[in-house]
């Protein structure tokens, strides 16, 4: 029963408040997040003993009805969601645009992203996108500027394309199998390998690919994500967790699959140039959030990629490196707002010697720097050794080593703002403050208690001797080193990157690309 | 394969050729219409037999048609019209903006007032 109040008190509860006026509608928004948090409180609590809990809504056999399913890993996702939103609620806190009205789309896309994490039949899971996406839409041009507005009708427009093969994918498989429920339907594929799935998998597999921006289908995730207008909230959440709902899906129906279409050395390849074309054009920005947003491509990369290569460790790797993405993406879009509204400027040539006017939130940034780029000691380098731990083949660990490389490199430009002098001193808000201070210190959290957290989540036994730990830090200070020389000496020199900041792709190229992946997933 | 499903599957992709050919938002919009079109016959034609009655009122259950496609449809349907008018919304404002219903020229303008 939790599973559906926690996708149902956020939707229904914020339409009721919504009736109110504006002060009590803000009350009674942040009562329901107390509430959303008691509830997954506990859903843990339940879920921690190795229990799957379902529940089919109306008392439907599951076959037929719309069914939540809890799991191990599912529920973790539905924590970090309610987390998350905890405290970007509390960032928003004093916000001038923090209305009832936003508040109100910001707890509905609550309770749906908690619903896609759980929902376990396909027709359930296509309506709850549809849906987001609309509201992810509306968030993106909440401050109806003209630039806004175009970002989040192509955004719109472009994701409902991609439903629309999705939901295609989905008459083919209840055409074929005669059931939506996800669990019936991999028992299905399983004992029907031979069956020819192709048209089915490729219809599908585009439409989740879209969803999780990976390598031709990117382009839409900047425009959205990095935004110049939209609330620094929203860039946070966006890359944050609901992307995350595109990439869960996508390993999702990957794994449904591979018993009939095994096609893991592709997805390997396209996992890898997702990340080195995110940073490649991270690297090119000027503008702090659109480095943020690309960089979000790059690590749904790793994520893809880490996926694929198909052994226990680097899948629980994947997983680990999901959850703490967003605890450092939006510790990074969060400071990023601060920044961009006491500088007044987005481009990072502008910004200097952050270290000298915000003591404090530049540490937060370090923090969440050397999360993402793996420092040792933090949350991002547990991933990455479960994704390392395994690979067999040279090729696989050189395509391993030039993104680790490349998300430093990128990262290098970006920690350019905090040195340098700065005249002024500004002061932050103090929940602000309390909002980054969260994500930091789970950051921390997760990194230094890796062994157990690991452990807890997946069951999976990771020992980390000191050895590895010096030979980690050594790399680590290794990559970080030719990232700084290469920034100061060859990246200027590169013209490369110019022409890439000043290509822009239409709409009718973005669908273009969607047509040539879904022809190259027939094909191959 | 039967002969609606094909026809179907050409409706779609004469609408993913609207939105790859057309530079007009309005036809963008209307392409995407006839996508969701093309859903909605695809999903009729699952277990379609031209014996089977309409499941509603059904007095013998054995001829009547699978109800459940049809039932999915009906949210297929209202989340069509719904995008539709958000899409549509969207435009309108665009359109005050930036006085044209094309694309590119939208993008340039974009760039002028950069």
């Amino acid at each position: 029963m939790i599973a559906l109040y926690l996708v149902l008190l956020p939707i229904l509860g914020g339409t009721l408040s919504y009736l109110f006026n504006e002060k009590l509608a803000k009350i009674s928004y942040y009562l329901i997040q107390c509430l959303q948090i008691v509830l997954v409180i506990f859903l843990f609590d339940q879920v921690r003993n190795d229990e799957i809990i379902t529940y089919v809504v109306g008392g439907h056999t599951s076959n037929i009805g719309v069914e939540f399913i809890v799991d191990g890993i599912n529920s973790k996702f539905v924590i970090l969601t309610v987390l998350l939103f905890t405290v970007l609620l509390i960032y928003d806190f004093k916000k001038s645009y923090s209305n009832k009205l936003f508040l109100f789309l910001i707890l509905i896309l609550e309770g749906i992203i908690s619903g896609i994490f759980m929902a376990n039949d396909i027709f359930t899971l296509f309506v709850l996108i549809e849906v987001s996406t609309i509201i992810v839409s509306i968030l993106i041009m909440f401050k109806k500027d003209s630039r806004s507005i175009y970002d989040g009708m192509l955004y719109l427009l472009i994701n409902i394309v991609g439903m629309s093969f999705f939901s295609v994918g989905i008459g083919y498989l209840y055409k074929i199998f005669g059931t939506l429920n996800i669990t019936l339907l991999r028992e299905l594929i399983v004992v029907n390998s031979d069956l020819n799935l192709r048209l089915p998998f490729a219809f599908i597999i585009t439409g989740v690919g879209l969803k999780s921006a990976i390598m031709p289908l990117f382009s839409w995730l900047p425009k959205a994500h990095g935004t110049p207008s939209a609330p620094p909230t929203v860039s946070a959440l966006l890359s944050g967790i609901y992307i995350k709902c595109g990439v869960y899906l996508f390993l999702m129906f990957m794994t449904l699959f591979s018993p009939a279409i095994n096609l893991q050395l592709f997805f390997e390849l396209t996992g890898f140039l997702t990340a080195v074309i995110g940073f490649v054009f991270a690297l090119s920005q000027k503008d702090i959030k659109l480095i943020l947003a690309y960089h979000t491509v790059s690590q749904v990369g790793l994520i893809v990629f880490g996926y694929a290569l198909g052994t226990e460790y680097a899948m629980y790797g994947s997983f680990y490196h999901i959850t703490v993405h967003a605890l450092f993406k939006s510790s990074l879009f969060l400071s990023a707002g601060i920044i961009v509204d006491k500088y007044k400027t987005r481009n990072i040539t502008e910004i200097r010697g952050l270290f000298k006017s915000m003591p404090f939130v530049s540490v937060m940034i370090v923090i969440a720097i050397l999360s993402i780029t793996g420092a040792p000691f933090f949350s991002g380098s547990i991933s990455k050794i479960l994704i390392s731990k395994d690979i067999k083949t040279s090729s696989q660990s050189v395509m391993f080593l030039i993104i680790n490389i490349g998300t430093i490199l990128s990262f290098v430009k970006y920690s350019t703002m905090l040195f340098g002098t700065s005249e002024k001193r500004f002061k932050v808000d103090l929940n602000q403050l309390v909002a980054l201070t969260i994500l930091s210190v789970l950051c921390l959290l997760m990194g230094v208690l890796g062994e157990h957290i690991v452990y807890q989540f997946f069951g999976a036994k990771l020992h980390l001797t000191f050895a590895m730990y010096l030979d980690k830090t050594v790399t680590f200070v290794l990559h970080a080193v030719i990232g700084v020389l290469f920034y100061i000496f060859v990246y200027e020199r590169v013209s490369l990157f110019t022409k890439i900041r000043n290509t822009d792709v239409s709409f009718n190229n973005v669908v273009f690309f969607i047509t040539i992946f879904f022809a190259t997933l027939l094909m191959i | 394969m039967n002969y609606i499903e094909v026809t179907a599957l050409i409706i779609f992709f004469i609408g993913v050729y609207g939105l790859v050919a057309r530079k007009n938002i309005m036809k963008s919009i209307i392409s995407l219409n006839i996508m969701q079109a093309a859903i909605v016959l695809f999903f009729m034609s699952i277990d379609f037999t031209t014996e089977t009655t309409s499941p509603i009122n059904a007095t013998d259950v054995s001829v009547a048609a699978n109800p459940l496609p049809q039932a999915l449809m009906i949210t297929v349907i209202v989340i069509g019209i719904s995008v539709t008018a958000v899409t549509l919304t969207m435009f309108i404002n665009l359109y005050h903006k930036y006085g044209t219903t094309n694309w590119s020229k939208v993008v340039m303008k974009m760039r002028d007032e950069l």
